[in-house]
């Protein structure tokens, strides 16, 4: 029996399908229909295989990745790079960068994993990397040509200098919290006991415990501490000790002597048997900091990763033009490239070059420089750059620069350098800390200089307790805890965060200014209106201009979905100007006036706002205008937003009226349109000393903007997530997602303050009390301990992204 | 409570273990993706699924596609 399915989304990768390419399948009995061609390919081989599981497996997967719309085949000597020879076999390493669920993963593996040669198939799903051993290296082209098929885009995994770096230390510290975790859990166990044993008796000076168990307990938490304060909370120790060359009092210090001197003065009572161990409070305090530090780690990685990315985008190889032969084309890896090279892109490429356009025409778009999509056409002699996509003509490019030199490697550079600044604030917390930590440093040996000198026998324990007792754990852990958890949450709820200081930044907002294009609409033209011209009615011209567009790749073209059954012949894309074919024996031609009607003078478009294009056919037929489209839900986000009490301002580069009057209906407080960048950027450097500016946009062509607000989010547009500038990207296309960011923001603000209030509060009143040797060393280890925990505790309320 | 004297050191016999292991598997990348390891027990391996159809000699209704 036929079950004849009909949904709107692709039963392969899931995009929606347009009623121009869909075509239908007979998979396992059941009609499913796709996208594509590629996809119903893919499904056919899936169920040739009898892997069907594959479907039910992912409807239980979270799939909020999207599938990548654009599928380019790569040639297979751009793999040669990545494949590495061993006794074993031959090992390939591939990212795949479309790898969206678990089902995928275990698609693939179940699929390589049943080829011939085969030996190993290892996918890290969390890294979106495969790593593939086979025994022949001829398979290579198979091999890659097979995960095309199932609809993956793989990309040659290069080994890589820095990211090897990055995993070993990860792994590092890794290890280095692992180990204070496991020490820290029986070390506290054994501190239990003890607190529980109750008050210090004649018997016993530390607690109401047995001498002889006590001591029991004491050597067993020294054997347990020791690896965690010398191999765990060596870093603080290293940091502390370069900070200290440098004649500075790093944040690193007071950690670093809170853990020691925690454990000096634990192992010196353990063997004169002294009043109190402080062993727990070291593993805990050097547990949760490496805690901290980890989790940071793993968010920062995750940008490290995109990147990557940006580079990504340059081919591997190119084809340059041999010395003595005009005709003569050879493929070469990307680093021999220099400045002069003439190199030939064929259609569908990316461009290998910055350099100028000898010969050839095509629609090119530079989506990753400017942020807008819509390619726009290059002459001969115009200026290309590397990375940009040649839509459809064969180019020769006469590169004006090595590698190294080229526009998006020194914008990846930048980027590098941006991610490796520390904020701020950050360096403000550090400098106050080193204060701090000097005055309690000079407080101790006063301490202990003075009660020598009256006599006391206890001077040396009462100098220590003050220095456990002024610890700065709970104050160095106040901020950082909190931000661990709320840059966790927020990055479940799909908030990226790059930049430590955008949580401080943006509780303080007051004013959020928005770029136009990509982030309150959709960056997606749809028809807006046709103006019939001719005898023809407004549908028929649609379903014309359907039969024609249904034959280029040109974004305009996604904006025709009319159902139709008009067949196009003799169809003739060309770059710049529009499309031609014969439809029922008419001769019709869409595109720019000057291009779809020949035969008299250009008209001129209707004094509307929008993008138009005309129909001829072969008279003129219809005006269609096209126009980017308001997101569903931008007008909702600013009236919550309103409702918060916060400004909201756009700035617009788009000139024309029509943006304007979309600008218009909607709830914005300033509206200004026509700007340029430093434009932009004056006008957010104008609000800022009114106030605290947020600048939100797509992040790529208001990168300036988005440096002079005091913080950035970037929307990521609906289909891909793009490389950015800004200090946090909103990975959902949800808009109402920003207001509930703010929000957030602020509450976790509020309890940054609580930590830093207590934790000052608790520092300030035992410090005087331990001076004047009123503080018994047992409750100064309670007292810091508990101080600790209660930061902890507060911060895990930043869990719940609402409350 | 004498036994306590055996006890404590038996514990950190324990922590030294369960450290070596974490350090064992640390090493051999067992902790470099969390995400698959976690989803894999939903996943049949068909070539097993396969095997318990055909081994199987009595009819197995719940296998069946009703």
């Amino acid at each position: 029996m036929l079950d004849k399915v009909r949904t709107s989304l692709c039963h392969h990768c899931q995009a929606p399908v347009s009623e121009a390419e869909r075509c239908e399948a007979l998979i396992g009995g059941t009609l499913h229909s796709f996208c594509c061609q590629g996809c119903a390919g893919a499904a056919r081989l899936i169920d040739t295989l009898s892997l069907n599981a594959f479907y039910d497996y992912r409807a239980s997967c979270d799939t909020s990745l999207p599938a990548s719309s654009q599928r380019k085949a790569r040639a297979v000597q751009d793999f040669l790079p990545a494949v590495a020879h061993t006794p074993e076999g031959v090992t390939l390493h591939l990212l795949i960068p479309d790898l969206r669920c678990v089902a995928c993963v275990w698609l693939l593996e179940q699929v390589l994993g049943r080829q011939d040669g085969v030996q190993e198939v290892k996918v890290n799903f969390a890294r979106r990397r495969l790593q593939l051993r086979f025994n022949d290296s001829s398979r290579l082209p198979a091999l890659v040509n097979l995960i095309e098929q199932l609809g993956y885009s793989p990309v040659p995994d290069l080994p890589d200098a820095g990211r090897e770096a990055g995993k070993a230390l990860r792994r590092a510290q890794l290890l280095r919290l692992g180990v204070a975790g496991l020490c820290m859990m029986p070390v506290m166990m054994f501190a239990l006991a003890s607190y529980l044993a109750g008050p210090p008796t004649a018997q016993n000076p530390a607690s109401g415990m047995d001498p002889l168990y006590e001591s029991l307990l004491r050597w067993a938490s020294l054997a347990l501490s020791t690896p965690v304060v010398f191999y765990s909370a060596a870093p603080f120790h290293r940091g502390a000790w370069q900070a200290l060359r440098h004649r500075q009092l790093g944040m690193d210090l007071p950690v670093s002597l809170a853990i020691l001197a925690a454990w000096v003065l634990s192992v010196y009572n353990t063997l004169s048997f002294g009043s109190a161990v402080y062993f727990d409070t070291a593993c805990m305090f050097a547990f949760l900091l490496l805690l901290g530090r980890h989790v940071e780690l793993l968010s920062r990685e995750h940008f490290e990763d995109n990147a990557d990315h940006l580079l990504r985008l340059l081919p591997t190889t190119a084809r340059r033009r041999a010395a003595g032969n005009d005709a003569e084309f050879a493929t070469v890896p990307m680093h021999e490239i220099v400045a002069g090279d003439v190199l030939q892109v064929l259609p569908g490429e990316t461009l290998p070059a910055d350099g100028v356009l000898l010969e050839g025409s095509a629609s090119i778009s530079e989506a990753a420089f400017t942020g807008e999509p819509l390619p726009v056409l290059r002459t001969a002699g115009a200026r290309v750059l590397a990375g940009a996509l040649n839509h459809d003509g064969t180019l020769l490019v006469q590169a004006a620069s090595a590698p190294q030199d080229y526009r998006i490697t020194r914008l990846a550079r930048l980027q590098d350098a941006a991610m490796a600044y520390r904020p701020r604030w950050s360096l403000l917390a550090d400098r106050a800390a080193g204060w701090f930590i000097g005055t309690v440093l000079v407080l101790a040996a006063g301490a202990g200089v003075a009660w020598h000198l009256a006599g006391s026998p206890d001077a040396w324990v009462i100098a220590l307790t003050v220095l456990v007792v002024a610890c700065p754990c709970a104050l160095s852990l106040a901020t950082p805890v909190a931000i661990t958890v709320a840059t966790t949450t927020l990055r479940r709820h799909g908030v990226l965060i790059r930049n430590g200081a955008f949580l401080e930044r943006a509780a303080a907002t007051t004013t959020v200014a928005f770029d136009k294009t990509g982030t309150l609409t959709e960056a997606q033209l749809q028809v807006q209106s046709v103006i019939p011209l001719g005898e023809r009615s407004a549908e028929e011209c649609l379903a014309l201009a359907t039969a024609l567009e249904r034959h280029s790749e040109h974004p305009i073209a996604r904006a025709f979905a009319t159902p139709t059954t008009l067949v196009a012949s003799d169809v003739d894309v060309v770059p710049g100007g529009g499309v031609s074919g014969t439809i029922d024996g008419h001769a019709c031609r869409l595109g720019q006036s000057a291009f779809a009607c020949l035969s008299e003078p250009a008209l001129t478009p209707p004094d509307e706002d929008g993008l138009w294009i005309l129909l001829c056919g072969p008279g003129p037929l219809a005006w269609i205008g096209l126009q980017d489209t308001l997101r569903p839900d931008a007008a909702a986000m600013l009236e919550a937003l309103r409702h918060d009490g916060l400004c909201t301002t756009l700035y617009s580069g788009d000139p024309s009226p029509g943006g304007l009057r979309l600008a218009q209906s909607l709830p914005l407080d300033e509206v200004r349109t026509g700007m340029s960048p430093a434009q932009k950027i004056a006008a957010v450097r104008t609000e800022g000393e009114r106030g605290t500016v947020m600048m939100v946009g797509d992040g790529i062509n208001d990168a300036g903007a988005m440096a002079a607000a005091a913080c950035s989010i970037a929307i990521s547009p609906r289909d891909v997530l793009v490389q950015n500038s800004a200090d946090a990207t909103l990975v959902t296309p949800a808009l109402l997602g920003l207001p509930a960011v703010l929000r957030y923001a602020r509450r976790a603000r509020r309890i940054i303050r609580q930590n830093l209030l207590w934790s000052l509060l608790y520092n300030l009143s035992a410090i005087p009390l331990a001076l004047a040797g009123l503080l018994p060393p047992w409750l100064a280890a309670i007292g810091m301990s508990l101080s600790s925990l209660l930061v902890v505790f507060n911060a895990g309320r930043l869990r719940r992204m609402e409350g | 409570m004498e036994l306590f004297l055996v006890l404590i050191p038996v514990t950190v016999v324990l922590v030294l273990l369960s450290l070596w292991a974490f350090v064992w598997s640390t090493r051999n990348e067992q902790f470099d993706d969390l995400d698959r390891q976690a989803w894999s027990i939903l996943f049949e391996d068909p070539d097993q699924r396969r095997k318990q159809d055909t081994s199987g000699t009595e009819p197995r209704a719940e296998d069946e596609p009703r």
